[in-house]
C-alpha cells in the first residue's frame, strides 16, 4: 500500500465537526459546573444540618443533666434522643447514600441522571429529617433557656402545651417546605441540564424513577399491610387476655 | 495563569478538528473520548499564556493535545487496552458506505501501534513535515525519518491483513 492510499482512507474521515456528533463544549463545560454547583449544594444542606442535629443533640445531653431530678423531663430527653437516633441516622445515610452516587469522576450525564433518580425518590425523606432538625433544637433549646433563667420547668397546662405545640409545628413545618422548594428547584435545574445534552439520558431517567417510585409503592404498601394486621393481632390478644 | 475566555473560544473553534482526532486515536468509547478532549481542552487553556509565537500555533497545539494524550494512556494503561478500539471506529466511520471497511481497518491497524507510534502516523497523516513532527515529539528528524519508514510498512501490512 502506498503513501498517498494510507493519506486518502485517513482523508475520508469526517472532518472536523463530524468526530464528536453534536457535543458542544461550552455547552458540556457548563453542565459539567452546574451539575458539580448542585451536588454541592445538597451535600452542603445535609452537612449543616447534621452539625444542628449534633448541636441539638449536646442540647438534650446537657438537659438530662440539668434535669436529673425531673423525672418528665428525663423521659422527654429520651424520646427526643430516640428520635433524634432515627432521624440522623436516616439523613446519615442519605448523605452517604447521595456521595456515592455523585462521584465526580463519573461522566457528567450519568452523574445528573443519577442525582435526579435520587433526589426523585428521596426528596421526602430528605426534606422530612431537615425539618425534623427544627424540633430537635427548639425543644431542648426551651429546656435550657428555662433552666438557665427559672432553674426549673413548671407544670405545663393544657394551653402551654398547645402553644409550644404550634409553635414547634410551625418552625417543622416552614422548614419542610423550605427544603422542599429548594429540592423541587434542583430537580428542575437537572431535568433542564439534563435535556440541554441532547441525548436520551433524561428519557432514561424518568424511566428509572417511574420504575423505582413503582417500587417504593409496593413495599409501602407492603409495610402497611404488615403494621396493619399486627395492630390486628395485637387487639385481638389484648381483648384475650382482659377477658 | 488565566485563560483569556474569547481567545480560547477561538482557538478552539479554529482547531478542534485536531483535539478531536488525538483524542480519538487515544481511547477506546466515546465517554473517554470525550473525557480526553475536555482534559487537552484544559491544558490548551491552562497553557495558552506559555504560547510565545516560536512554533506555529497547530505544531504547539498538537504537542500539548498528544503530550496530554500520551500522559493519560499512560496513566490508564490497564482500564485501557489499546486494542479495544472499535467502538470509535462505528461512528468516526460512519456515513461513508463503500469505504467504511478500508476506515475500520485503517483505525485497527492504527490501534495496534504504540502509543508515539500513533502520535507519529497521525501526525504524518496530517501532512506534517519531518521537521514539524520532529519538533512536536522531541525527536530528531532522521528518527522521524526511520521511524516512519517503519511503521507505514507495518500499517499498510496490517491493513491489508485486514482487508483479506
Amino acid at each position: 500500500m502506498k503513501d498517498e492510499q494510507l493519506k486518502n482512507i485517513w482523508n475520508m474521515m469526517n472532518d472536523k465537526s463530524g468526530t464528536l456528533g453534536s457535543l458542544d463544549l461550552r455547552t458540556e463545560q457548563f453542565i459539567q459546573s452546574s451539575s458539580g454547583s448542585v451536588q454541592e449544594k445538597i451535600r452542603s444542606l445535609l452537612q449543616n444540618d447534621l452539625i444542628l442535629k449534633l448541636i441539638s443533640a449536646i442540647a438534650f445531653l446537657l438537659n438530662v443533666f440539668f434535669y436529673l431530678n425531673t423525672l418528665q423531663i428525663i423521659y422527654v430527653c429520651i424520646a427526643g434522643i430516640l428520635f433524634w437516633t432515627i432521624m440522623t441516622t436516616i439523613e446519615w445515610k442519605t448523605l452517604q447514600g447521595f456521595n456515592k452516587i455523585a462521584d465526580p469522576a463519573d461522566p457528567t450525564r450519568d452523574n445528573l441522571s443519577k442525582m435526579l433518580v435520587f433526589l426523585r425518590r428521596k426528596a421526602n425523606i430528605y426534606e422530612l429529617t431537615i425539618a425534623s432538625s427544627q424540633a430537635l433544637i427548639f425543644i431542648p433549646g426551651l429546656l435550657i433557656y428555662f433552666f438557665l433563667v427559672y432553674g426549673a420547668v413548671k407544670p405545663m397546662t393544657g394551653e402551654s402545651f398547645v402553644v409550644f405545640t404550634i409553635l414547634c409545628l410551625i418552625g417543622t413545618i416552614v422548614s419542610f417546605f423550605r427544603t422542599k422548594s429548594q429540592i423541587e428547584f434542583h430537580i428542575k435545574h437537572l431535568t433542564i441540564c439534563l435535556s440541554d445534552l441532547n441525548d436520551n439520558s433524561l428519557g432514561f431517567a424518568l424511566e428509572t424513577i417511574e420504575r423505582q417510585r413503582k417500587q417504593d409503592h409496593l413495599i409501602k404498601s407492603l409495610v402497611g399491610l404488615v403494621l396493619i394486621l399486627g395492630f390486628l393481632v395485637f387487639i385481638a390478644i389484648y381483648k384475650s387476655i382482659v377477658a | 495563569m488565566k485563560c483569556n475566555i474569547k481567545d480560547f473560544d477561538e482557538l478552539l473553534d479554529q482547531h478542534k478538528g485536531i483535539i478531536h482526532k488525538v483524542s480519538m486515536l487515544y481511547t477506546s468509547n466515546r465517554e473517554d473520548q470525550e473525557d480526553l478532549f475536555q482534559d487537552i481542552c484544559f491544558q490548551i487553556c491552562k497553557s495558552y499564556n506559555s504560547y510565545r509565537n516560536e512554533a506555529k500555533l497547530s505544531t504547539w497545539l498538537y504537542r500539548v493535545a498528544l503530550n496530554t494524550a500520551i500522559t493519560q494512556v499512560r496513566k490508564n494503561k490497564k482500564k485501557t487496552p489499546a486494542e479495544t478500539f472499535y467502538e470509535n471506529i462505528h461512528y468516526a466511520s460512519s456515513g461513508h458506505g463503500k469505504d467504511e471497511g478500508q476506515i475500520q481497518s485503517m483505525f485497527k491497524a492504527i490501534a495496534r501501534l504504540n502509543r508515539v507510534d500513533k502520535a507519529l502516523i497521525l501526525l504524518w497523516l496530517e501532512e506534517k513535515t519531518y521537521d514539524e513532527i520532529a519538533e512536536i515529539l522531541g525527536i530528531s528528524k532522521s528518527n522521524v525519518s526511520v521511524k516512519l519508514v517503519r511503521i507505514k510498512k507495518s500499517l499498510a501490512k496490517m491493513i491489508n491483513g485486514l482487508e483479506q
